[in-house]
């Protein structure tokens, strides 16, 4: 009987500005039985990540599913799920985890600068 | 218009002559980066000992932005028909939460001088055989 642990990384601090490439991670750990199927599917913002193909797995062998996203304009839900095959064609859900993704916050202070009068005339 | 902003070479900016009761549009830019605000920018025209000809106050929402985004602000100043004829400056003070957050100013660019002589409505009114 195989079963796995999945843990899921975003990029760094779960931050990324809009419009650049975040690398997700699902990392799973076939703990059970072995060797055994194990693929990841999930989505950001409702858009399906590509993970890659199903891998097969020894006992106790880890393997690092990775997909890679533009981030959207706004904070993104990350879900992930791994599944287990049966290694003939039927897949069972193992473990599912999410993690948002968020924009950089804009400072709480602001910031003036370059105050001048650029222009004047009579009207 | 009178140009003398960002990039220019940096020579006296010149003197424009108006007269009294004359309104002048001034533009102000600021660069801002940083959380949604309010600011409310105050433009006087004064002379060196603070005497005021004109002044104009207006307030403007500023959008939320990471980095630094360029404003500008034109706003009219009506110079008082009762002002002293003179040398002035415009001065622009910009306030965030009452707070002063920029001041700039252009000294002696503003000749006032008096209301020019006017004739208007020349007319031949009445005509009769002496």
């Amino acid at each position: 009987m195989a079963k796995g642990t999945l843990t899921l990384t975003g990029p760094a601090d779960n931050i990324a500005e809009a419009g650049t490439g975040v690398t997700v991670q699902a990392q799973v750990t076939n703990y059970g039985e072995g060797p055994f199927p194990f693929k990841v599917e999930g989505e950001i913002d409702g858009v399906s990540l590509d993970f890659g193909p199903e891998r097969w797995l020894e006992s106790g062998q880890t393997w690092y599913f990775e997909a890679y996203h533009e981030m959207p304009l706004n904070d993104a839900l990350v879900t992930v799920r791994s599944y287990y095959g049966s290694g003939v064609g039927e897949w069972y859900l193992d473990n599912t985890r999410t993690l948002t993704i968020y924009l950089p916050a804009p400072p709480e202070e602001g910031g003036f600068q370059n105050l001048a009068i650029l222009d004047y005339s009579k009207v | 218009m009178t140009r003398f902003g960002e990039g220019a070479i940096q020579v006296a900016p010149p003197v424009l002559e108006v007269q009294l009761g004359d309104r002048i549009k001034v533009l102000v830019g600021v660069d801002y980066q940083g959380p949604a605000t309010t600011v409310v920018l105050n433009v006087t025209v004064k002379d060196v000992h603070n005497i005021v000809a004109g002044a104009r106050e207006l307030s403007r929402s500023l959008p939320s932005t990471p980095i630094l985004v360029r404003h500008l602000f034109y706003v009219d100043v009506d110079i008082s028909s009762d002002a002293l004829e003179g040398i002035y400056g415009i001065y622009a003070t910009l306030r965030e939460n009452l707070e002063i957050v920029g001041t700039t100013e252009v000294a002696n660019v503003i000749n006032i001088g008096p209301t020019a002589p006017a004739f208007s409505n020349l007319t031949i009114l009445n005509y009769d055989k002496v």
